[in-house]
């Protein structure tokens, strides 16, 4: 382009890096930002007894001293959903970030080996992709063990194939792509041209899938809690808590209830901000 | 003397869905240190594969691709870096031949980088250095390539071609993407760099009128094969071959009488696929002094048609001729 | 014989755009006449086109005191009437042909859509007679390829027949053979002198190649930044250019013949000005009164231009 014609160009095309903030942007960042809180310092937003058994208030419904109702062991929900948040959040990301960084590893080296290395990795992908995700990780979760490591470790076996594939095909492209191929005439060895000029270049996608992930794996890991293969006794993590909250739907309909619609928004919020990211990479 | 690069009878197929492409059939060339050589041709010449391959970039099928003597690929990985380091590319995208993620300065620091040359500052100091060379302000390297207009990253990509002092600039339609005032600049800044650093250069472009600003010695090729050499006043002036004949006729300069056309209309040219024949010289479909002889194998070897000139026609003697009749006049 | 295309006072403005790409262009295309639109990119050149055959976006703000096309008013036509004109009176053809064909479908379904019956046959028939005219051999077969299965410049080849088959009064050809190889090009642009000889067809041409332009209109227009430097009758204008753009555009065309360094007379490119003079930043014969002052076209020996200091000294571009 001219200099005059840069002139006449919207100011969007130039710095591509530089990030728009839109009030919805701002807003979501504003909710990562009290979620990340929630997760690393619980203590700030509940009060010491928030696990203390009180048979007394058992079954209390939403009122001003427990917004979300107590459950039945008369310990306030909304506070154990709080505690809880470290568990579900915190392992759904584990899951999403430990997939994508297997998952884009495996993918790379696939693309840039190529030849008969890319198709029987490739095979390998096929195969897992093959299963119904959900049935593999209920039967892998039941395998490893019934406690949420075990889940975790099931979610990341179940999950990381995508993103190989994904980053695969981003790097067979990127291969070709002139600024590859200038700085192999530089002198730059494999290694050093996947670290620098490959690589860095999937991270927009896979980026905007991963955060899209965060909130499956939170549904995945939720749903395992629920069946009991993740989860167990008395711990404070929402599917957990769903799970022991339906035997009493009725006489206590805010203890299902409450648990599950913030499950929903979470995964909600990590689908939207994985939307936005999409959004900017193209 | 070793040449600083050396094709020898290479040849390159490439298979494509249904389609064979055959892009070097027997190229030969060489470039001596500190001569520049242009190489010419159209779309489906094959200059492009000779481009890729003289970088290292392709393998040939058969034939050698020589660097100072010694072959880029299968060279041991030290080796190859060592060579790689005389032989720099200049490519035809300027905006694509950059890391749209990394400013300029991080990319033109690259070679440096890769190949262990001075500290960060030194390094720096050197970016510096280079972006004056060329033409920009320092400050430039702050830059992302998505801030600059095509004429700016072209200087940086000479800038960052010439970073490790190589021997050798394999540049390939350098020019072709940019505006025709911009083009002028970097036309006079490859003459400034070539003149300043006396470094060899294979300057590929489809435009001889570019190509004859900046080279000692012209190449032209025609559908995968060198049909003409030789220096470019000389090659210009009176060309050897039909081809170089209607290349030059088909330049439309803005003062000349209305161009002739050197072809003859033909529904054929080097791309089509059913345009180029399987036997014979390529050219036949087109050519205005083609015979039945022309169509017969074997093809007509590039020869030599006078001091430091060859021509592969079988018909090259008329030309010659014409050639010499004209200069008899002046 | 009146004029096919007028068009007066245009200004074509992009949202958010610092300045217009198309600021009070005027010209008009006699019948069986040639003009061509020179500049370099962000002169506006193809904007121009794409505006009067309102192929632009509805967001852009287009104003004229006058478009027209054989007299009637192109940028006040309803869509059905402008579709009409535009398989009928006007022609247009683009710059890169591949970009013009649908890969998925033949050249002939491409040609040939939405008509059926006899009319279908007709217009097929003819179709087929102008692509061999146009040196495309077995037309009845290859009309059934696909485009890949041809060259740069036969798809060229095959869209002019396309367009010529509606036998129009105006041919708009953008850039036509910028894409294709320089003896491919020399052959479309003969092919297309010829034709229009033929037909008694007007052409209005843009390109940024002099060369092109010399060899293809009777009159050009110098564009820069959306704006006419110069106009006037094409061998006047490259023989005796009077703005100083117009020189350094000349200046910089590389030569076959003549000195090794290109003659360029300016350093460094600077961006258009939005005040006075657009061109004031890059001359060399800049004034004050360039800066501040923009300059009208007026009558300088044979052509137009907008210049303060026309008629300059040394009046040759060489």
């Amino acid at each position: 382009m001219s200099t005059a014609a840069q002139a006449a160009a919207p100011a969007r095309s130039r710095g591509a890096r530089r990030v728009r903030w839109t009030p919805r942007r701002i807003v979501l960042l504003a909710i990562g930002a009290l979620i990340l809180l929630i997760v690393l310092f619980p203590g700030l937003f509940t009060s010491d007894t928030w696990n203390k058994v009180n048979v007394a208030d058992k079954f209390l419904s939403p009122s001003w001293d427990h917004p979300f109702g107590t459950d039945e062991a008369g310990r306030d929900i909304l506070q154990r959903m709080i505690h809880g948040a470290r568990l579900s959040i915190g392992a759904s990301l584990a899951v999403a970030f430990a997939a994508a960084a297997i998952g884009t590893i495996y993918g790379a080296i696939a693309g840039w080996v190529g030849g008969w290395v890319d198709r029987i990795l490739m095979r390998i992908v096929d195969v897992f992709l093959a299963f119904p995700y959900l049935v593999l990780a209920m039967a892998l979760a039941a395998a490893i063990g019934r406690d949420m490591k075990s889940a975790i470790i099931a979610l990341i076996i179940v999950w990381w194939p995508s993103y190989a594939r994904m980053v695969r095909g981003r790097v067979l492209s990127l291969k070709r792509d002139l600024h590859v191929r200038a700085a192999r005439t530089l002198g730059a060895s494999s290694a050093q041209l996947l670290r620098w000029h490959v690589i860095p270049h999937t991270f927009g996608e896979v980026n905007a899938r991963l955060t899209v992930d965060i909130g499956y794996a939170l549904v995945a890991l939720t749903g395992l809690s629920f069946l009991g293969l993740a989860a167990q006794g008395t711990s404070p993590e929402w599917g957990l808590m769903v799970s022991t909250a339906k035997s009493f739907v009725l006489s206590a309909w805010w203890y299902a209830l409450f648990p599950g619609v913030v499950i929903l928004l979470t995964v909600l919020y990590f689908v939207r901000v994985g939307d936005e990211l999409a959004g900017e990479e193209s | 003397m070793t040449p600083l690069l050396e094709l020898r009878d290479v040849h390159k197929t490439f298979q494509g869905r249904g389609r064979t492409v055959r892009a070097s059939r027997g190229v030969s060339l060489k470039v001596m240190p500190g001569e520049v050589v242009g190489l010419v041709g159209e779309s489906g010449s094959g200059k492009s594969t000779v481009a890729n391959m003289a970088l290292g970039l392709l393998a040939p099928d058969s034939g050698e691709v020589l660097v100072h003597g010694e072959r880029l690929i299968g060279a041991s990985r030290k080796r190859e870096k060592e060579l790689r380091a005389r032989v720099q590319a200049v490519f035809q995208e300027p905006l694509l031949a950059l890391d749209s993620r990394r400013t300029i300065g991080w990319s033109i620091a690259e070679p440096l980088r890769i190949h262990g040359r001075g500290t960060r500052a030194e390094q720096e100091a050197r970016v510096a250095e280079l972006l004056t060379a060329v033409g920009l302000d320092p400050a430039f390297a702050e830059r992302l390539p998505s801030q600059m207009s095509g004429g700016q990253l072209q200087r940086v990509n000479i800038a960052r071609a010439i970073a490790l002092d190589p021997e050798l600039l394999v540049c390939d339609e350098p020019v072709s993407a940019l505006d025709v005032s911009v083009q002028a600049q970097i036309i006079n800044l490859f003459l400034e760099v070539q003149e300043r650093l006396g470094i060899g250069m294979l300057f590929i472009s489809h435009d001889l009128a570019v190509v004859r600003h900046l080279v000692d010695r012209i190449v032209v090729m025609y559908a995968g094969r060198v049909v003409e050499e030789g220096p470019t006043d000389e090659l210009c002036a009176n060309p050897h071959h039909p081809y170089t004949r209607a290349l030059l006729a088909a330049s439309l300069e803005p003062d000349a009488d209305e161009a002739g056309v050197g072809v003859r209309t033909a529904t054929t040219d080097a791309t089509a696929a059913e345009g180029v024949p399987q036997e014979g010289c390529p050219f036949v479909p087109r050519c205005p002094l083609a015979e039945p002889a022309c169509s017969e194998m074997p093809v007509v070897a590039l020869a030599p048609t006078g001091p430091g000139r060859a021509s592969a026609c079988r018909r090259s003697g008329v030309l010659v001729e014409a050639g010499a009749s004209t200069s008899n006049h002046d | 014989m009146s004029d096919v295309l007028t068009v007066r006072n245009l200004t074509v403005r992009y949202p958010n755009a610092p300045r217009p790409s198309v600021q009070g262009v005027s010209f008009t295309v006699p019948a069986r006449g040639s003009v061509a639109l020179v500049g370099e990119s962000g002169s506006g050149k193809s904007t121009t086109a794409l505006a009067v055959t309102r192929l632009l976006d509805p967001a852009v703000e287009v104003t004229a005191d006058e478009v027209s096309f054989e007299g009637r008013d192109l940028l006040r036509m309803g869509k059905k009437e402008l579709r009409a004109l535009r398989r009928g009176g006007l022609g247009m053809v683009f710059q890169d042909p591949r970009a013009s064909w649908n890969p998925a479908r033949t050249i002939e379904r491409q040609l040939l859509d939405g008509l059926r019956g006899a009319e279908r046959a007709e217009r097929r028939e003819r179709l087929v007679a102008r692509m061999r005219r146009i040196g495309l051999d077995d037309p009845e077969r290859r009309m059934r390829d696909y485009p890949h299965h041809f060259s740069g410049g036969m798809l060229q080849r095959a869209l002019l027949a396309g367009v010529l088959v509606h036998e129009p009064r105006l041919l708009i050809a953008d850039e036509p053979t910028s894409a294709l190889d320089t003896t491919v090009q020399a052959e479309l642009l003969a092919l297309i002198g010829q034709l229009r000889t033929e037909q008694g067809l007007s052409m209005l041409l843009i390109s940024h190649d002099l060369g092109v332009v010399a060899r293809m209109s009777d009159h050009v227009l110098v564009l820069y930044a959306g704006r006419i430097a110069e106009q006037g009758p094409t061998s006047t204008v490259l023989a005796q250019p009077q703005h100083p753009y117009t020189r350094d555009l000349l200046a910089a065309i590389p030569r076959l013949h003549g000195p090794r360094k290109v003659p360029l007379q300016v350093g460094r490119v600077a961006e258009a000005r939005t005040e006075g003079c657009p061109y004031a930043g890059r001359c060399r014969f800049a004034t004050d009164r360039c800066r501040t002052e923009t300059p009208a076209p007026r009558r300088v020996g044979g052509t137009e231009v907008a210049c303060h200091l026309a008629p300059l000294p040394d009046a040759k571009a060489a």
